[in-house]
């Protein structure tokens, strides 16, 4: 008997040798720590954070400007994601429809520009469109191959309702059926800045109005407007093109962070701690966090805010 | 990948010498007369001719082959092997990674009292092979053998351990991820007292399986050691008997399964009642995502850890073997066989004076039934799955068999089998239609003498859907004990394209000699699907001189 304890004994540790993941999804966003028992603290992995303490030392060192976001406890706010590229030359057709939409919303509106796919890549001889506008790591071609499997451009989502693009005409009809909608979650951000350090911190506070039975994701993006640049404009080799709201930095990986689950009522607070690109203008900087289903015949995006980086 | 390295045959050639050198009492003669060498040949050569007509395509190399030759040594507890495999190049829908000659297989062993090792290649199986089964099928370029170490030990009377570890052959290659595994098998007659004269034989088994390969993936967190697990029971009493086994894999995100999390599980029972004249066997088996490879990148028959065994009948006659065969769905599939085989005696009313046989045979296969989680952003199980319930139809055989001596001189087998063919799915083409099939076949000895015979099969098809009916005639003519002939037409005469319409004629002459045999034929292939216990392979359509030459020693 003792002997078949032992070879079974060794079966089990031979089972046992896996390794269970229980969020396949990876975080690449950072580290995550905890200094109040209430934020948790979502560290870039560039910073090299590796406990409480040294997070700590860094937020104390630096001395910090703060923004305020938008105030969306009564309104849902709209995230029109449009997909784009400077070899595009019917692109400022729909960039101009997104200021023109932007304009009547004001600040309900939130405009994000992706660039992604052929017409986004950069020229690798001459000296126009050598520019890169893609974001890093390939997160926006992710987007297009999920999102314009067509690779049809300009085409734009609003607020990822159906889960796919839609043609330029359409925006304004989409914007105008949920613009009215009651929220269902608050989003209350606040951008803390450290121009000398070139550090921003993101704070979120999500707040459920409604208890949800799906399961909700929060994603954090860095945008930068007025970027000066070649654009195709039609027939015509522009070079001094204003590209607005250019989606810059995806903060927390692809797909975002999986939210707790939504109950009435209750509250979770995440800050994301990144370095910016020293590229970048601070003054044109925006940080935008949207709250969507990550249930994948969704994606729709319930609620949504952003905040300047720098004034 | 790592190639395989010659270099390890030195340790089997090292262990021979270090066994020599230490047997002071014996002569080197000595040994080397105890030690015998066994071995076989094969050889499957093509010269293929264009044929646009049957869609066979220019093989710019005109002339292809496979060769293979096995070389066993074995003297006293030792033994050592080597086999040479050549593909110059691979024949027609062998896969790509056979190209070029090589020493793919080497291995050596021995036995002392209790324990048995084995280093280098070697197949294995733990139980019904649910979570590890290496095996070659040289007809389907399948091989998956695993280059490593083998130990076995008996424990104790009755109990016995089988522990492995080792890399997985990919073609000239080896699969990155380690295989690691134990076995443990008892049977209950042999190690209590007492029992061993029972009429109830009982032997039980568990395994355990884990694998490693690093996570170099930046979309998903992926699990680098997956660990699966199985019990198993067979049971004897007279004339009944139970096998039984059940196992369980963790999460193991794949190419196969859409880089899913959900646990795999596969449950696999088999009845069966046999005494003279009647044997019954009835089998179910429902595997859930049990896709289990060495390689989580890895697709068609490449790098398989386990073996899902098919619960279909494998047929010969040539249109119901290679139409429609069913290939197991490793992704999940809950299939059921029953299988009657009854004899009529003879002098019985329906025996007649030399007896007749009879088979019923009925298989079926459908999916599971599902509810989709639409959770990939999240947690990725997938799907749920109901245990006792079941989805869309993937396969259906009902087939009988009845086998009549009428005389001295003719004797007869009549088949026939109806189809349900999910080739959406089992073929992997979407939108194409389920086929339903009726097959019927003759078989038709008659023996004109004590070495003449002549042999013939009228096979037909019907079906409304894929290609339509077909029909199929051969005449083979033995001259025992040595020659065969043959003449073959398979014709698609139900063909709702007329160009279609084609006669796949085919003729061929054999010659067997003591162990040795020399095949040659000239014709056209049609093209069509080879399968081998539900592991399939694609044979596309072919025309030319075809020779084969096999040996054993």
């Amino acid at each position: 008997m003792k002997k078949i304890i032992f070879a079974l004994s060794i079966i089990s540790i031979i089972i046992s040798s896996c390794d269970k993941i229980d969020d396949p999804i990876p975080k690449d966003q950072g580290s995550s720590f905890s200094l109040d028992g209430e934020t948790e603290y979502i560290t870039d992995p560039s910073l090299g954070i590796s406990n409480s303490e040294q997070l700590l030392d860094l937020i104390n060192s630096n001395s910090w400007d703060s923004l305020d976001g938008y105030d969306n406890s009564n309104r849902r706010f709209i995230v029109l994601e449009e997909f784009t590229g400077h070899t595009c030359l019917n692109c400022p057709i729909g960039a101009a429809e997104v200021i023109r939409l932007d304009t009547i919303l004001g600040d309900q509106l939130i405009p994000v520009s992706i660039h992604a796919g052929k017409f986004a890549e950069p020229k690798q001889t001459g000296d126009k469109y050598k520019s890169d506008h893609r974001p890093p790591s390939g997160k926006a071609e992710t987007y297009a191959t999920t999102f314009n499997p067509g690779d049809a451009y300009p085409r734009g989502m609003v607020s990822r309702i159906g889960g796919a693009v839609t043609p330029v005409n359409s925006w304004e009809g989409a914007i105008n059926a949920i613009k009215d909608d009651n929220p269902k979650a608050v989003i209350k951000m606040r951008n803390f800045y450290s121009a000398a350090s070139n550090l921003l911190r993101i704070d979120i506070e999500i707040e459920w109005l409604e208890t949800l039975q799906e399961d909700y994701n929060l994603q954090v993006f860095v945008a930068e407007d007025h970027i000066i640049d070649w654009q195709l404009n039609i027939t015509v080799d522009q070079p001094d093109y204003d590209h607005r709201h250019m989606l810059r930095k995806i903060v927390n990986d692809t797909w975002g962070k999986s939210l707790n689950e939504a109950n009435q009522g209750e509250t979770q607070k995440i800050q994301y701690i990144l370095p910016l690109d020293p590229s970048w203008k601070a003054n044109d900087l925006e940080s935008i966090a949207f709250i969507y289903d990550s249930d994948v015949t969704s994606y729709e995006i319930i609620q949504a805010n952003a905040a300047h980086v720098s004034e | 990948m790592k190639n395989i390295s010659l270099t390890k045959l030195a340790i089997g050639l090292t262990i021979s010498i270090f066994s020599i050198s230490n047997i002071n009492a014996q002569s080197v003669d000595q040994i080397l007369s105890n030690g015998e060498v066994r071995g076989n040949f094969q050889l499957d050569m093509q010269y293929y001719q264009e044929d646009s007509l049957i869609g066979a395509q220019d093989v710019p190399e005109k002339i292809l082959s496979n060769g293979f030759l096995n070389l066993v040594y074995t003297n006293g507890p030792f033994s050592m092997g080597v086999r040479y495999e050549s593909y110059l190049n691979a024949l027609l829908g062998f896969p790509d990674g056979y190209k070029g000659n090589g020493l793919t297989y080497r291995f050596a062993s021995f036995q002392k009292k209790r324990l048995s090792v084995t280093v280098g290649n070697f197949y294995e199986q733990f139980g019904n092979g649910l979570i590890f089964r290496t095996y070659e099928e040289r007809g389907l370029g399948y091989d998956n053998m695993m280059d490593g170490v083998r130990v076995k030990y008996s424990l104790a009377r009755g109990l016995t351990v089988t522990g492995v570890t080792g890399v997985q052959r990919i073609f000239f290659e080896y699969g990155e991820g380690i295989v690691r595994g134990l076995d443990v098998e008892l049977s209950l007659n042999e190690a209590i007292n007492g029992f061993s004269e029972s009429k109830t034989r009982i032997i039980l088994g568990a395994s355990g399986i884990s694998k490693y390969q690093a996570d170099q993936d930046s979309r998903y967190v992926l699990p680098e050691n997956v660990g699966a697990g199985a019990g198993r029971i067979n049971l004897t009493h007279g004339y009944f008997n139970v096998n039984a086994e059940y196992a369980y894999k963790a999460n193991d995100p794949s190419a196969d399964n859409g880089y899913i999390y959900k646990p795999g599980e596969a449950l696999f029972v088999q009845t069966s009642y046999s005494r003279k004249g009647f044997g019954l066997v009835l089998a179910a088996k429902r595997n859930d995502n049990m896709s289990f490879r060495s390689d989580r990148t890895a697709d068609q028959q490449n790098l398989l850890i386990n073996y899902l065994p098919a619960l279909t009948k494998q047929h010969t006659y040539n249109l119901l073997a290679t139409l429609y065969p069913y290939a197991v769905q490793l992704n999940g599939e809950v299939a059921y066989q029953a299988d009657l085989i009854y004899k009529f005696d003879k002098g019985s009313l329906l025996g007649g004076k030399y007896g007749m046989d009879i088979q019923v045979n009925y298989a079926t296969a459908n999916n599971l039934d599902t509810t989709h989680l639409n959770d990939e952003l999240t947690k990725r199980q997938g799907y749920e799955s109901k245990w006792f319930e079941v989805g869309e139809v993937y396969f259906k055989d009902f087939n009988t068999q009845l086998t009549k001596k009428f005389s001295k001189k003719v004797k007869g087998r009549f088949t026939y089998a109806n189809l349900v063919y999910n080739k959406d799915v089992i073929e992997g083409k979407p939108g194409e239609p389920t086929v339903y099939a009726n097959i019927g076949i003759a078989d038709v000895t008659y023996k004109f003498n004590m070495r003449n015979s002549l042999r013939t099969e009228a096979q037909v098809l019907f079906t409304e859907q894929d290609q339509g009916d077909w029909a199929t005639l051969l005449l083979e003519y033995s001259y025992s004990p040595h020659w065969f002939f043959a003449l073959m037409d398979q014709y698609n005469y139900g063909n709702e394209d007329s160009k279609k319409q084609i006669h796949y004629y085919n003729a061929s002459i054999g010659y067997n000699n003591g162990g040795n045999r020399i095949t040659m034929s000239y014709g056209r292939q049609r093209a069509g699907i080879f399968c081998v216990g539900g592991v399939c392979r694609v044979v596309p359509a072919s025309s030319g001189l075809y020779l084969s030459i096999t040996s054993s020693f």
